[in-house]
């Protein structure tokens, strides 16, 4: 898949995962940041997310603090599973 | 203790008060489906997590909270979570005990609403849900008098939300108490057969020691377990000689339900007021555990607006004031509970 | 406070004990009682550490002589250590059943233990199981008040991991405020699949048996059990022995987040300053405190915060979790009974699975069994939607 399709897919899977009922995935920034600022999520999302991209992706990653260093931007998370995806 | 607001979501057009002139909206199928208010007041951001229970909870309390901020937050509930719960279990037999979402989980505990609450209200005092199903509400209530006592120049916000989830809906079903569609089409509440039809509400009060812009006094409370018929006409003709200063009966408001196996305590407590007006609070908003919530506040209603729910009466002399309103509600044939009202 | 409220009766079940004797027998001699768990199938059994506690739920059911078709394991549980609680108060049955007798149950998982029932039953197409009336929080309580024929205030509280903290508080207040004569308060919960996959979805869950406020803590472990008190006044107690006196409880919300405590540590220091005020006596007074101390990063570290708020400098602490587990609706009366026997044995009793202190605060947990005088102690309980409460009990 093309890094620029795999974006707007999980741009989409994220609104849809998180039940980001008031966001377009449309409007989510590539570089904006998903924690603190930007999209805004917490600790319950990252692990969400997490759990995203094993059912997604076929990624497995054990420990939530590595896994903020990947959930940093739509970007991070891209580059991510395009290294490292089973499915 | 005295309530000075208050606020309902439920099967009527609660958010907007109660309407007196016309007859109650009548359930959907074989229940009481919540018409839920546009929320003002809930960040954009939260509702994202909640479930209906704590979205309906939320939308109750949030305008109260306006103006005031409460040393307390009293909540009731009994069928907090279970959506949740079962989405959760469902989780763990898809994916056979793997890698799990987590959110359902956390928003399976029953105390998930005061917490938000809590939360959103930036509120750090007392936070409390009391679970015990037909006695939640009354517990929170006694929880509310005794902290205002301890604490009388305060204020205290006391709530209780049942939700209709799919999931609780089909255990009471299983369990015989839910009427079947065909038995309650002209009115459940008269179609003398097991079980009953089923409702949702979130419903909070802002209460106070001061009478000062009160809608109604809460004279008196009491709850009690058992199935002993005497028992039940000694305790309703102790509380009301203890407790009821007027010269009249009464008005009654009834959680009179349909449900048959049920019918003769509600009978019994007919007798004890004899011909003061009986109405049946639950044609407007269904059955459920905290269903006492939605009668105190339909008895602050009809205070507000000076009328009778001439909608649900049942029998009985109507009087033309404003007299004491008994809430006596039979929860499940074991529950009892006796909540008397006094207009201000 | 003026009158005094005294714990005539204590029962405890768990993973160290079946019994008060048997409780007191581990925690002097540190003996932990987590292990691998056995008595369910599940994915986790063999893999992550819990206090189980090792009878299974049929035997239990035989040994309290309850057969009834949908009793569940955490109301057995319950039952086992009501028994003993009043056993040790000599509360008669009629006086169980009085109307001067308000009985206040807590559990956070509850009926929800039975996760297989609940999902068959779930399903439309299933007929009904006996279980259904169980799924409710009130099941216990439902439960009791069937079994002795109660005739005064029956109530559940659910506040997550510090409910039956709570419910020890609402008991002593309905006395105080006249509603109750007595109150028997307590809570229950008992190993789930449902809690396990929840709180291993979390990620804080220890895959080791759980370290309480060291650095290298990496989550808790879970437990099951029951602990009951039974509440008196002190003038009607006099013939009997009294294990201490609720000598205060303040209850507060963090308000920060649905399952993570604020860094600042508001909800703690909240409720701890509300239990001393109270109690009416300053923080100096404590002379240890049974902390929450699940061993997850984020407790742990708050906790640290909060006590060193409050204390300044912070008496001597530690957590039973390392030796029960997190028992969840029950930690709240457990760690209560532990503390109380603390105050009976004058002793602060083990702990394990520390060695190396938290670097934000530099406190360090007590590890040996150690006679100090007590007279003051306060308990600890903090759970999810940011439930804070805090109990001081005294000694007799």
């Amino acid at each position: 898949m093309e890094t620029t399709e795999l974006k707007k897919q999980l741009k989409q899977q994220i609104v849809k995962f998180l039940n980001l009922t008031s966001v377009n995935p449309d409007e989510i920034k590539d570089d904006e940041p998903l924690f603190g600022e930007g999209l805004g999520l917490d600790s319950i999302d990252s692990i969400e997310l997490i759990v995203l991209l094993n059912r997604e992706y076929g990624i497995t990653i054990e420990d939530p603090k590595e896994g903020r260093k990947i959930l940093v931007d739509i970007n991070t998370m891209v580059d991510y599973i395009e290294k490292n995806r089973t499915k | 203790m005295y309530i000075t607001s208050q606020y309902c979501i439920s099967a009527q057009h609660s958010s907007s008060g109660f309407n007196f002139s016309q007859a109650p909206e009548s359930p959907a199928e074989n229940h009481f489906l919540a018409i839920e208010p546009p929320y003002s007041f809930i960040p954009v951001s939260s509702l994202r997590r909640m479930g209906k229970l704590v979205r309906m909870g939320l939308g109750a309390a949030l305008p109260l909270l306006q103006n005031t901020t409460p040393s307390a937050i009293i909540m009731a509930t009994a069928n907090a979570g279970k959506d949740d719960c079962v989405n959760f279990l469902n989780q763990i037999i898809e994916y056979d005990e793997g890698m799990l979402t987590p959110l359902n989980f956390v928003q399976s505990t029953p105390n998930s609403l005061a917490g938000q609450i809590g939360l959103i209200s930036q509120n750090r005092g007392y936070n409390i849900t009391h679970v015990q199903l037909g006695h939640a509400f009354e517990n929170a209530l006694l929880d509310a008098q005794m902290w205002l006592t301890d604490h009388p120049e305060t204020q205290v916000l006391l709530g209780a939300a049942d939700d209709l989830n799919r999931y609780h809906e089909l255990y009471e079903q299983k369990a015989g108490w839910v009427k079947a569609k065909s038995e309650g089409e002209n009115n459940f509440l008269d179609s003398n057969t097991p079980g009953s039809f089923h409702g949702e509400a979130a419903t909070m009060f802002m209460t106070s020691l001061s009478a000062k812009n009160a809608i109604l006094k809460i004279a008196a409370v009491e709850i009690w377990d058992g199935e002993d018929e005497k028992d039940l006409t000694d305790r309703v003709e102790r509380f009301l000689t203890a407790h009821h200063k007027g010269a009249s009966q009464p008005v009654l408001y009834s959680g009179e339900n349909g449900d048959c196996r049920i019918l003769k305590y509600y009978n019994l407590m007919e007798k004890s007021i004899l011909d003061g007006a009986k109405f049946r609070y639950k044609q407007a908003c269904g059955e459920f555990p905290t269903s006492t919530s939605f009668a105190l506040w339909l008895a602050g209603e009809s205070y507000l607006q000076k009328k009778w729910p001439l909608t649900l009466l049942k029998n009985g002399t109507v009087p033309d004031q404003m007299e004491n309103i008994l809430i006596y509600n039979c929860y499940k044939g074991i529950q009892h509970s006796l909540i008397l009202v006094e207009p201000v | 406070m003026s009158r005094r409220i005294a714990v005539t009766g204590i029962g405890m079940v768990s993973a160290i004990g079946n019994d008060v004797p048997g409780h007191l027998d581990s925690l002097k001699q540190g003996r932990t009682g987590i292990s691998q768990l056995e008595n369910f199938p599940s994915r986790y059994a063999g893999k992550i550490p819990v206090g189980e506690i090792k009878i299974n739920t049929l035997i239990l059911s035989k040994e309290l002589g309850l057969n009834n078709k949908g009793l569940t394991r955490t109301t057995l549980l319950a039952m086992k250590a009501l028994r003993e609680a009043v056993v040790y108060s000599a509360l008669t049955p009629e006086i169980i059943a009085s109307k001067e007798t308000a009985i206040i149950n807590a559990n956070t998982v509850g009926g929800m233990c039975l996760t297989d029932e609940m999902y068959a039953d779930s399903r439309p197409e299933t007929p009904p199981s006996p279980y259904i009336p169980s799924y409710s929080f009130a099941a216990t309580a439902v439960f009791f008040q069937k079994f002795y024929g109660c005739k005064g205030i029956m109530n559940t509280i659910n506040t997550a991991c510090s409910s039956s903290a709570n419910s020890i508080m609402y008991g002593a207040r309905l006395m105080r405020a006249g509603l109750a004569k007595r109150a028997l308060v307590g809570g229950s919960d008992s190993m789930a699949k449902f809690t396990i996959n929840g709180f291993n979805a979390l990620r804080i869950l220890s895959n080791a048996p759980c370290r309480p406020f060291d650095a290298n803590r990496n989550g808790l472990n879970l437990g099951e059990g029951a602990a009951y008190l039974v509440l008196e006044w002190e003038d009607d107690a006099q013939e009997k022995p009294i294990y201490g006196y609720v000598a205060g409880y303040g209850n507060t919300n963090d308000s920060h987040h649905a399952s993570a405590l604020s860094s600042e540590g508001f909800g703690p220091s909240l409720a701890m300053q509300m239990a001393l005020d109270s109690a009416g006596i300053p923080p100096k007074e404590i002379n240890y405190i049974n902390a929450h101390g699940t061993a997850t990063e984020n407790n742990d570290l708050v906790e640290s915060v909060a006590m060193k708020k409050i204390f300044g400098e912070v008496p001597p602490f530690n957590s039973s979790k390392c030796l029960t587990g997190h028992t969840l609706g029950a930690a709240g009366a457990l760690e209560a009974c532990i503390s109380l026997l603390c105050l009976k044995e004058q002793q602060i009793f083990p702990a394990t699975g520390f060695s190396q202190t938290i670097p934000e605060t530099g406190l360090i947990p007590e590890t040996k069994l150690t006679g100090i005088p007590l007279r003051y102690i306060m308990s600890n309980s903090f759970g999810f939607g940011g439930n804070c409460s805090s109990l001081i009990f005294s000694k007799s």
